[in-house]
């Protein structure tokens, strides 16, 4: 009898670990429970509106590694977890992988070239050429696009007939059916927004930077013009009580394009040229530009002034009275100024950003009095252009070139991190608006700028 | 005088309950516990990576000093079937803890972690890193050994060998890994990167973690020991188990695994 009593006892101890045990475990579980939300959303169909940062523009080209990186791409990814489904983009295929060409970097600066090497790729997909510009591979999307980025496209342009004909922008005129060259760009935003339950809308950066990289001569779009083509495809893109994020443009000229050739480099560079071939000549201070707002048109540069990572070739000719007016030293003489294409000067500077921040004011009264998500990207281009750049889970992303990790080679277009970024702003926005849960992506998981063969 | 101390160590100690009489009762049961002592190499094989061209290569883990742990639990011996044979079933929960260590070069690509710390990516084939891992992998399972045994040496001593279950309940690793990236020169990569020491702990039973690493929920061992009892309520056993049933869930992985363990048990009157 008391054997039989202790031997009940004893067996509880085991079977109490036993307990423990199965307890465990439902602690774990526990921890499971999912905290997705798509909140007031619906992300089921998401359709993206935008230019070249939408199409997935990489490297001064649009390829597929590129595309597959897109912001649109990635943010469907994350869409996905709370029931947004496939994404289609106008993707080149495997076998035209590197599309348009694009710019590859082949080697870091070494101790014998200290330029970084760039080399072009060549482009796969070009079908013919309409003179000397090129037609690319047609995308047939007749199931639909999910996907609607067009490079080089401004608000100027969305109303536009013909815009996607030969004669058009190749990168819209792949993206339309045969036989439909006069459907604008609004059209075939129409013609693809069938049961999307979601948008997002990053347009109005080629209403700027055309000027930016021209150093101001390309004139910017007239307001109302953009007001009104602006209303008309939120307009289309809200029909059905349709929710979306709409994006401002961001600070073009905090980009490598605007940063990486400085005032001061081109002058080291050019003083000692000088002082090379004969020494002891007095300090060239500054150069001499074509500046379209100075008296008499030229002026020295000063502060503020922005040189253009695009236009080196031109720099490297400064002092040659072989080139520009040839009446005196190309950049340096009052009769040879730098040509305004090369240089953004800083009143022109100041216009840019001005009618940015305009443009910017009508977008988000526009997102705000339709209740839509609006991104403000002033906070990140803010961070990666402070000293010390913007780190993310132990990286430090700056606006500095290749280095950076932000921007390609193109200096102004994303590299995979870049978007990621981007899309990550994107996000915080709608889960802020539409009290959504949806997760951040990692940025330091995406390339940044490829050192490849 | 010798007696009468473990008399009284034996009266504190059961608390006046009546001494175990000789022979041995049919049935004893008894709490137990002690350390565990874990030793052994592994050998990982190359792993393809989800980037074309890059694989992780064969990884070679050396021991790297033995690892202390715990065991705690207890036992029940049948000694009711034959005069010098009896049975043991026990259960017990156990930490072990195997300390290794590997030197590896590998691409940059090869190790997610590390090329994402790098501000500029790398193709496959461009760049590679040197690192030493040092780990610390531990695994906490409820086990339930079933020991066949028999007393030898005018009962003084016993012998006992059996299959143990193991129902793993948490494991995970910590790697400290440090290291450098490699200079290349022909693509303008002209210095060593020293990677800085790192930390990283690794859920060994989520697939997601652990990927090739995961380790089995359940498996057994075998295990063979000796022990005495040199007061009559006072077991002491050694005892040497290797994990016949493997530990990973990936087959390829290939090793040696060796645990000892030295216990004190306390039968209960």
């Amino acid at each position: 009898m008391q054997s039989k009593k202790y031997m009940l006892y004893r067996w509880s101890i085991l079977l109490g670990l036993l307990v423990g045990a199965a307890g465990c475990y439902n602690n774990e579980q526990a921890q499971r429970i999912d905290p997705l939300s798509s909140g007031t959303a619906d992300f089921t169909r998401y359709v993206a509106v935008g230019n070249s940062l939408t199409a997935g523009f990489m490297d001064n080209g649009l390829y597929r590694d590129g595309q597959l990186n897109s912001y649109p791409y990635l943010l469907s990814q994350q869409f996905r977890l709370v029931g947004g489904r496939d994404f289609i983009q106008p993707l080149f295929s495997i076998d035209q992988a590197n599309g348009t060409g694009y710019l590859k970097l082949t080697s870091l600066p070494t101790a014998t070239n200290p330029l970084p090497t760039i080399v072009p790729v060549a482009p796969q997909a070009v079908r013919g050429l309409v003179g000397d510009r090129p037609l690319f591979t047609k995308f047939n999307g007749a199931g639909g696009i999910n996907n609607l980025g067009v490079p080089g496209i401004r608000m100027s342009d969305i109303q536009t007939p013909g815009y996607g004909s030969v004669a058009g922008n190749p990168y819209f005129e792949r993206l339309l059916p045969d036989g439909t060259p006069l459907r604008t760009y609004l059209d075939y935003v129409s013609d693809n927004l069938a049961g999307a339950t979601f948008f997002s809308c990053f347009m109005g950066n080629n209403d700027a930077l055309a000027y930016a990289t021209s150093g101001g001569v390309t004139p910017f779009t007239p307001t109302p013009l953009f007001t009104t083509n602006y209303t008309a495809l939120l307009d289309q893109l809200t029909g059905s009580n349709r929710k979306g994020v709409v994006i401002g443009i961001p600070n073009v000229t905090t980009s490598p394009l605007f940063q990486t050739v400085t005032l001061a480099q081109v002058l080291a560079g050019v003083n000692a040229a000088v002082q090379k071939a004969s020494p002891g000549a007095p300090t060239i201070p500054s150069l001499v530009i074509e500046s379209s707002l100075a008296a008499g048109g030229v002026r020295a540069t000063k502060a503020g002034d922005l040189l253009l990572l695009s236009q080196q070739a031109d720099y490297a000719t400064i002092g040659s009275t072989a080139v520009g007016t040839k009446k005196g030293p190309y950049g340096l003489s009052p009769l040879n100024p730098l040509s305004t294409v090369s240089v953004l000067d800083a009143e022109e500077v100041a216009a840019l950003n001005a009618k940015i921040s305009e443009y910017n004011g009508i977008m988000k009264a526009q997102a705000d009095s339709r209740a839509l998500a609006y991104v403000d990207l002033t906070t990140l281009t803010n961070a990666i252009s402070a000293t010390g750049g913007y780190t993310q889970n132990g990286l430090a992303f700056s606006s500095s070139y290749i280095s950076g990790g932000v921007f390609g080679l193109d200096g102004v277009h994303f590299t995979a991190a870049g978007y990621a970024l981007l899309a990550n702003e994107i996000l915080k926005s709608i889960n802020t608006t539409y009290k959504a849960s949806i997760p951040s992506l990692d940025p330091t998981r995406y390339r940044k700028v490829l050192v490849q063969p | 005088m010798i007696h009468k101390s473990y008399i009284l160590a034996g009266l504190l100690l059961v608390s006046g309950a009546a001494l175990a009489q000789l022979p041995t009762r049919p049935v004893e049961f008894g709490l137990k516990g002690g350390a565990t002592f874990v030793h052994g190499y592994t050998t990982i094989p190359a792993q393809p990576t989800g980037i074309v061209g890059v694989q992780v290569p064969q990884l070679d883990n050396k021991n790297n000093g033995i690892g202390t742990g715990y065991t705690a639990g207890a036992f029940v011996r049948f000694n009711n079937y034959n005069r010098k044979g009896y049975v043991q079933i026990e259960l017990t929960y156990n930490r072990y803890l195997l300390k290794q260590k590997t030197n590896v070069t590998l691409d940059v690509n090869a190790n997610p972690a590390l090329a994402a710390r790098l501000p500029i990516s790398f193709a496959p084939g461009l760049l590679n890193a040197t690192v030493d891992v040092t780990s610390e992998s531990v695994i906490e399972s409820f086990d339930v050994p079933v020991l066949f045994g028999r007393r030898v040496l005018h009962d003084k001593v016993r012998v006992f060998m059996g299959p143990t279950l193991l129902f793993v309940n948490k494991s995970e690793a910590v790697r400290n890994t440090q290291g450098q990236v490699n200079p290349n020169t022909a693509i303008g990569f002209g210095t060593a990167i020293p990677i800085p020491a790192t930390s990283e702990t690794t859920n060994l039973l989520s697939p997601r973690e652990a990927t090739n690493l995961q380790v089995k929920r359940f498996t057994w061992a075998l295990e063979a020991g000796v022990g005495i009892s040199p007061l009559p309520f006072l077991d002491i056993d050694l005892r040497y188990a290797v994990p016949a049933g493997g530990v990973y869930k990936d087959t390829n992985i290939k090793g040696y695994l060796g645990i000892a363990t030295l216990t004190a048990g306390i039968k209960l009157p």
